[in-house]
């Protein structure tokens, strides 16, 4: 046989040596390839396999949801919660043309827009973040973790599940109802609101009987769910469902348990001096200059300019002076309102006017071309813009004028006049001239407008004041600017509650839009 | 007697068996191992010591072999090399040894170190022929034959036209053969070469030199893992024809693809200095996953061509189809493979070349907008309590002309190549200094590229190559979405009675725009940004030549990249800065990736069959580590390191690791040049994917047929190189998180006390998977390739679908579960089929005028098909514009445009009428509908290279046809809402019942949703753009002589000067997709307020010595 080689054949022989050899080193190396190569943890988050295993895991988890509550980029707790009960009412209007807030008000088909995708997304991603630790914890076993902490533990997860399902009641009436992360069903239909005010019941007698009336520190009696809090939100919900003698039960609760008292002055409420003071039952905690729990948007209640130009030097911000402000344009109405009961101290601390209209060049809802125009100034004190003022959610005020309005209803009027006059004293006012059932029942109402404004409750307050759709919706639509002009609220029935995001919609098919979008 | 009867039929059967080994080492290597024999040589004073008794001569044959560096060749039967002898010999030279061990009976020859041993008798009588020439009846013709760099071809036919009478030439290209009739004609030939038919004339002495056959079926094409020889090829494979790319002072290795090949689809969404086109290769195929094309430069898996100077590119090849891409497996090949060779140093042939232009750039279109009392006038139609004062109505500021300018451009390119006998190197330099249209905009970008080449010895090569560039780029705040501002939507906006400073020095901001948007000024000086990004791609590899016909190569690659970002918002410049002390950013990150590769390459040729298979593994990894800061409050405006801030703002770092394993191989067999059949089969593990799914396994197969290598198509003439090819094959496709199949938990900060923040967990709002598994694209190929007059006319025409399934898709989930999304893998498809068709037509080929022309069209048509009903998918969000635009669902493209449908403005009210699909009397989102396809029909691009004497003239045209844009910048400027400033078409607004107009009434509230998404802000995207047209002029041989140079050559060159569009955007070519917010496919045609692209003229020089 012929061959022809370049190579010798003794040279062949060293080659075929060779072969086997580089050959072996590719199995070899192949073979050192075995699965660890391939298993690649994640470098930048946590597994949650194998994740909760001590107390500390616990309160890390409860934790973040608190931090969610507070991120600096997100709405509902911090400010678009106004949108729902004071501006969407009477108090106040977005001070700009920002078609996300007045489309709101305005416009059939505002599914896509933005405050109720805040409203739902937040408060549905924070019941997860609660479902988890409910799912989760429960099953720690810690020998450190004592039965105190975890009761404790959980009792913050019912609340803080209860407290976003009664927003969402609120706001949108009928919402899907989710208890576990485990749920294999995802795509889940509207619960009625009656039963979805039922799990804020269930959720908060829960978080009552596992919380302490007071947490280890005072910081965490304020900022954290407590006895209190339960109490004070299952009020809120008896008042809502109209069961009054359980909302005066519960308000009591809260006022005898010695834990709250009446703050004496009432700008030190919201001075950002005075956090975590006796009157608040649950207030969400900002930190300064902290890019994701800094407050953000309370700037964002401001009047445009430079602080510099206003009268009061106590109201001055620091060098705030960009446009990022003005969604709360106080109405007449409301401005009115504190003139016509004499509340100078609440006036002066809850709002701020403008007089250089050069500022506002849009429409402003009422004031005149060369009237002076108010904004909300009660939460964006700080000025900052990644300022850390607190927002305040449950205080012992709402819970004394609820009692108040509770007995009124349920026939104790005089009990009612003596609770609504401890909170007038406190701001100077005397105390009321109203004596009739009735009559005191719109004191209430009043008094509430003026010593919660932007609190998240006017909106509800007037709900509950007449208790009959077409009497309400008349009142939005009665609603007049300075010259008696009517602001044409163009408000309907069907429009009581928020439209689901579209978003929703558009994923979940068993997902029925609200009525009227 | 005939000269070639007196070689012995065993060195003729040697000679052909040669030539096959010529072949197939051209197949391996290009020519690199037997082309390297030397002119010259040092060996033949080798001195030989030999002292032995009664040894076999293959033994002392071997002696000398391992103490000199002489090698033996020769063919075993010319003598007894086992045969036995005593020889002693001390310090000799080679012909004496050789006298002395083959007792004279053999003699040699010396090719470098090689010695040839041959019978003594045959070279007498060579010798003889040659000396005693005269003697004979026949006459000799002797030459070389050399390629078009010079390098001799061995084993290059001759024959002697009309006869039995032929050779081939030696291992130095010299051929010598009797002719038997005197005015004869050789045809000369050689595998890849043009054959040449010469006559002889009264020369005895013909030198030729062969041009390589670049439309031959033995051209060799640069597949995945290895080559191809074109005529073997059966899946859709285009191979770039790069001719002018070198005068056309291109920026970036995208736009060398633009318009060059049916179905690549190249976009520049972004005339940003710097900005790299996306590019889709049959269509779009993946709702989540990576679009773009897995790049391999000089075979290293790159996923970007971000280090490669356009100037230091040699070859493109781009694999098209899954039966061609399916060797890359899982790695990203179902979107195509585009393969980079960079250019290399040739042999014997030292160059330096110059390359250096200069040019500017300006902007194509300016958007006509209104005037001061045009605005005065829509603002007093929104309020009207608003007048504009004198004051303000004498500022008149064309926001537009302030930001655009013209631009300057210059690149220049050195390169240095040569080689010796072994090896050869390349080495370039480059540097490209080019601002962009709007002022400050700027990308500085240096590169380098080493690429060497060294045979070691017969067996063991090594090559290596090094790209690296290293850009900085200074952009502009641009593509931030419609209403929140950027340079470019700021311009659009901002009332020309605007003033560009306040009082207190500061740019203004606009007091009616919604979110604070600054005067485009503001954006663009108080943002001083710099983006320096340095990408590496390199690698080193061995190859090793073995018996059998066996090559194993081993490849280590790097690909390495880093991005420093640095950002100063000066608090000096804008107020709104100024209200925070100024804003500094630094973003570090880097992505280093390595890759391993072993092959094991076979090639065997026997009679008409040819075998080609490769077998070979490749591990890759990757590290990601990132950082970003920012902090506020500098002291001062004039330093602006971190040391002197007081407030941070972000302090973060993340960091990610993925790693892929793979097996491959891959076969390629055809018979006597006629029918082909190839398949490969690739298996993937990746970290990406759970454990349980994590390996996938990729097959193809494809068979192609020569009907031109048919008897029957012997007397066919008009149709040649007719061939058919059919294929299938699956490739894959990652999720593109490192870890979507996981349930994760975020860190979250919170209070835990005053003033204290703890980390908090949650979980991630993204649910696990663990059933994750790999995304598969199925594609069928049906190629016909053929030419038409005698080969003039190349025609290559494909059908092919896609389909892909698993679709990895982040399906939105119900918020109300808790969770936002979960990636998952969808049922149904998405199906992309199309047609392409490219021509070739060398149109005229005489000798002072040429003209080659290059068509290419491709349809695509994409379609989702059989989705579950709630997979309907929405996208790209328009904030404060209407909600998503871009759906996704059965029966319709990917990422259609859906809202509602404008029938045009009611003259009693001035709104839209919409169109109420359900008829229930009312609009509500379920009257929502199709309104646009942001798909073209179809593409195209048209190449003519014409050649005048010393003159060519390279002209690009492209386009896309039946395509529609979103034109978010319309909708703003339509909008009619705010006090901004406005498109001069709302002039023609709605004012009064009963006016008839197309566009509705400016109103601050919008009841009606105008402004929202509807179709009235879709437009045809269709275009044919002139995308580049470069004339050059050659110098002549005796200016280059004078100037002692080689080459020169002058050019002019435009870019983007005509474009023939109805769109009324800035351009036509719009795709945010892939860079912005929407890193999802689903999101395309959308123009965003993008940096426009620009047209660019250059003048250049090119010097070659």
């Amino acid at each position: 046989m012929k061959s022809f080689t370049i190579i010798k054949k003794n040279k062949k022989m060293k080659n075929i040596l060779n072969v086997t050899a580089i050959l072996a080193i590719m199995l070899v190396f192949l073979n050192s390839c075995s699965d660890e190569f391939l298993d690649k943890a994640p470098l930048n988050e946590l597994s949650a396999e194998g994740f909760y295993n001590t107390q500390a895991d616990a309160e890390s988890a409860i934790g973040g949801i608190y931090g969610k509550m507070t991120e600096t980029f997100s709405g509902y707790y911090k400010w678009t919660h106004s949108v729902w009960s004071d501006m969407r009412a009477d108090n106040t209007h977005a001070g700009f043309v920002a078609d996300f807030i007045n489309a709101q008000l305005h416009i059939s088909r505002a599914s896509s827009n933005e405050p109720h995708p805040y409203a739902w997304n937040e408060n549905f991603k924070f019941i997860g973040e609660a479902n988890s630790v409910i799912d989760n914890v429960p099953g720690i076993e810690d020998p450190d973790f004592s039965e105190t902490e975890k009761n404790s533990i959980l009792g913050q997860a019912y609340f803080l599940r209860g407290f976003c399902y009664f927003h969402l009641a609120r706001v949108f009436g009928e919402v899907p109802i989710q208890l576990s992360n485990n749920d294999s069903e995802i795509f889940k239909a509207k619960s009625s609101q009656a039963l979805v005010y039922a799990q804020v019941e269930a959720d908060m007698l829960m978080a009552e009987s596992l919380l302490p009336k007071e947490h280890s520190s005072n910081f965490k009696t304020r900022a954290r769910g407590t006895k209190g809090g339960a109490q004070s939100i299952l009020a809120k919900v008896y008042a809502e469902i109209g069961n009054y003698t359980k909302c005066a039960e519960y308000a009591g609760k809260v006022i005898n348990s010695g834990v709250y008292e009446l703050l004496p002055t009432f700008e030190h409420l919201f001075d950002d001096q005075h956090k975590y003071n006796r009157e608040s039952i649950f207030e969400t905690v900002h930190v300064a200059n902290n890019s994701n729990i800094a407050t953000y948007a309370s700037v964002q209640m401001l009047p445009p300019g430079d602080f510099s130009q206003y009268d009061d030097p106590t109201k001055k911000g620091s060098s705030w002076t960009v446009t990022y402000h003005r969604f709360n344009t106080c109405s007449t109405d409301l401005m009115a309102a504190f003139d016509e009961m004499g509340d100078e101290v609440r006036k002066y601390s809850s709002t701020l006017t403008v007089s250089d209209r050069s500022l506002i060049s849009e429409p402003n809802y009422g004031y005149g071309p060369d009237e002076p125009v108010s904004h909300i100034y009660k939460m964006g004190r700080s000025g900052e813009i990644f300022g850390g003022s607190n927002v305040m959610h449950l205080r012992l005020a709402d819970i004394i004028l609820l009692r108040a309005e509770a007995l009124n209803a349920i026939g104790q009027t005089g009990e009612a006049i003596t609770l609504l006059n401890q909170v007038r004293a406190r701001v100077d006012l005397a105390p009321t001239t109203a004596t009739s059932k009735d009559e005191v029942k719109l004191a209430i109402l009043k008094e509430r407008r003026l010593e919660l404004l932007v609190e998240n409750n006017r909106y509800w307050d007037l709900q509950r004041y007449y208790n009959d759709t077409s009497a309400f919706i008349a009142y939005l639509n009665g609603l007049t600017d300075s010259s008696g002009k009517s602001l044409e609220y163009k408000a309907t029935s069907d429009k009581i509650f928020a439209p689901i995001p579209q978003s929703e919609i558009d994923i979940n098919p068993n997902l029925v839009q609200n009525p009227g979008y | 007697m005939k000269l070639n009867h007196l070689l012995s039929s065993n060195w003729q059967y040697n000679l052909k068996k040669l030539t096959n080994v010529v072949k197939i080492s051209v197949l391996l290597s290009v020519i690199m191992t037997l082309s390297s024999f030397a002119h010259t040589n040092v060996y033949s004073q080798e001195k030989i010591s030999v002292n032995v008794e009664n040894t076999e001569i293959i033994n002392i044959l071997d002696n000398i072999e391992s103490t000199t560096d002489l090698r033996f060749f020769y063919d075993n039967d010319i003598y007894d090399f086992n045969k036995k002898i005593t020889l002693s010999l001390n310090e000799e030279t080679i012909a004496k040894a050789i006298s002395l061990i083959f007792e004279n009976n053999l003699d040699f020859r010396l090719k470098q170190n090689v010695v040839i041993l041959e019978k003594a008798e045959l070279l007498e009588k060579n010798n003889k022929v040659s000396t005693e020439e005269d003697d004979l009846e026949q006459r000799v013709v002797t030459g070389s034959i050399t390629d078009n760099f010079g390098s001799p071809l061995p084993g290059a036919t001759v024959i002697e036209v009309g006869t039995n009478n032929g050779t081939t030439s030696d291992f130095d290209g010299n051929y010598s053969i009797a002719v038997e009739n005197d005015d004869a004609s050789l045809q000369i030939s050689f595998i890849g070469f043009v054959s040449q038919t010469v006559n002889i004339g009264d020369s005895n002495i013909i030198n030729v030199q062969l041009s390589p056959d670049e439309s031959s079926l033995d051209e060799i094409i640069v597949t995945g893992y290895g080559t191809t020889r074109k005529g073997d090829i059966t899946s859709s494979i285009s191979v770039l024809d790069l001719d002018g790319v070198g005068e056309k002072a291109i920026t970036d290795v995208g736009q060398i693809l633009q318009g060059r090949s049916a179905g690549v689809r190249v976009v520049q969404g972004s005339g940003k200095p710097g900005a790299s086109p996306t590019v889709f290769i049959r269509g779009i195929s993946s709702l989540s996953g990576n679009t773009q094309p897995l790049y391999v430069i000089d075979g290293v898996v790159s996923y970007t061509l971000g280090a490669l100077d356009p100037n230091n590119i040699e070859d493109i090849t781009v694999l098209k189809d899954a039966s061609a891409a399916g060797i890359y497996g899982a790695a990203g090949a179902s979107n195509g493979v585009v393969l980079v060779t960079t250019k290399k140093g040739k042999r014997g042939n030292f160059k330096v070349n110059l390359n250096t232009y200069t040019g500017f750039s300006e902007v194509i279109n300016k958007i006509p907008l209104l005037n001061n009392t045009q605005l005065a006038d829509y603002f007093n139609d929104l309020n009207p309590n608003i007048t504009l004062s004198d004051q303000q109505l004498s500022t008149n500021n064309d926001w537009q002309d302030l930001i655009f300018e013209n631009a300057q451009q210059s690149g220049v390119n050195v390169s240095v190549s040569g080689g010796g006998e072994k090896g050869s190197f390349f080495l370039g330099l480059g540097l490209l200094d080019q601002e962009g249209i709007v002022t400050t905009s700027q990308n500085k970008r240096y590169s380098l590229s080493i690429n060497l080449d060294q045979n070691i010895n017969e067996w063991l090569s090594f090559g290596s190559h090094f790209n690296y560039t290293r850009s900085n780029v200074k952009g502009i705040p641009d593509d931030m979405g419609a209403k929140f501002g950027g340079a470019i939507s700021s311009a659009l906006q901002t009332p020309s009675f605007q003033p560009i400073y306040d009082e207190n020095g500061f740019y203004t901001v606009s007091a009616g725009g919604g979110f604070g948007l600054e005067n485009p000024l503001s954006y663009i000086y108080s943002d001083d940004n710099l983006d320096v990004i340095s990408n590496i791609v390199a690698d080193a590899n061995f190859s090793i030549k073995l018996p059998y016909n066996l090559t194993y190569k081993t490849q280590i690659g790097i690909t390495l990249n880093n991005n420093r970002f640095t950002r100063f918002r000066d608090p000096t410049v804008s107020s709104i800065v100024s209200a925070y002390g100024g804003e500094g950013q630094l973003d570090n990150g880097e992505r280093a990736r390595y890759i391993f590769d072993n092959t094991l390459s076979y090639n065997e040729t026997f009679d008409k069959h040819k075998l080609a298979v490769v077998v070979g593994n490749s591990i890759s990894e990757e590290n990601l580590m990132s950082s970003s800061q920012i902090k506020r409050d500098f002291a001062s405006e004039s330093v602006t390191t971190f040391n002197t801030a007081a407030v941070s703002l972000l302090n973060t770092s993340d960091a990610g690791s993925w790693s892929l394993e793979s097996y491959f191989a891959r076969a390629n067999y055809t018979y006597d040049d006629k029918y082909s059949v190839t398949t490969s089969v690739r298996t993937d593990g990746s970290s990406r994917i759970a454990p349980a799914n994590r390996w996938g396994t990729f097959k193809t197969f494809s068979a192609g047929w020569n009907l031109s290598n048919e008897s029957f198509m012997d007397d066919v003439n008009f149709v040649t190189n007719l061939k058919l090819r059919a294929g299938y094959g699956e490739t894959g496709n990652l999720p593109s998180g490192l870890n979507d199949y996981a349930n994760i938990l975020t860190v979250f900060d919170y209070a835990s006390g005053d003033n204290v923040v703890s980390p908090g967990v949650i979980p991630s709002s993204q649910r696990g998977n663990p059933d994750l598994q790999w995304e598969t694209s199925e594609q069928i190929n049906i190629g016909l390739d053929f030419s038409i007059l005698n080969d003039r006319v190349f025609v290559s025409a494909d059908y092919y679908n896609k389909k892909t399934q698993n679709m990895i898709f982040p399906l939105a989930l119900p918020v109300s579960s808790g969770f936002a999304t979960q990636i998952v893998n969808l049922d149904g498809f998405i199906e992309n089929k199309g047609f392409e068709l490219n021509l070739n037509a060398y149109l005229v080929d005489e000798a002072d005028f040429s003209w080659n022309s290059l068509f290419n069209i491709s349809f695509n048509d994409n379609v989702v098909k059989d989705i579950p009903g709630n997979a309907t998918i929405f996208t790209t969000f328009l904030q404060n514009l209407g909600g998503n635009l871009n759906i996704t669902k059965n029966g319709l493209p990917i990422g259609s445009f859906w809202g509602y449908n404008s029938e045009g403005v009611d003259p009693q009210t001035g709104d839209l009428i919409f169109t109420d699909n359900n008829g229930d009397g009312a609009i509500t989102p379920e009257d929502k509908q199709v309104i646009g396809n942001p798909m073209p029909d179809f593409t195209y691009g048209f190449v003519n290279e014409f050649s005048y004497k010393n003159w060519d003239l390279n002209i690009v045209v492209d386009g896309v046809y039946g395509n529609e844009i979103y034109n978010t910048g319309k909708q703003n400027l339509q909008a009619m809402r705010f006090f901004e400033n406005q498109s001069a078409d709302i002039v023609n607004r709605w004012r009064n019942p009963g006016d008839i107009t197309e566009i509705p009434r400016a109103t601050l509230v919008d009841e009606n949703g105008n402004a929202d998404i509807n179709s009235r802000w879709v437009e045809d995207g269709s275009f044919l753009r002139i995308r580049d047209i470069s004339l050059s002029y050659n110098f002549d041989k005796n200016v280059l002589d004078a100037l002692s140079i080689s080459g020169l050559r002058l050019y002019g060159n435009i870019k983007n000067w005509f474009t023939f569009t109805d769109y009324t955007g800035y351009s036509p070519e719009v795709n945010r997709a892939l860079a912005g917010v929407d890193k999802t496919a689903t999101t395309q045609g959308v123009d965003y307020g993008t940096f426009p692209q620009s047209k660019t003229f250059s003048v250049g020089l090119n010097i070659e010595f």
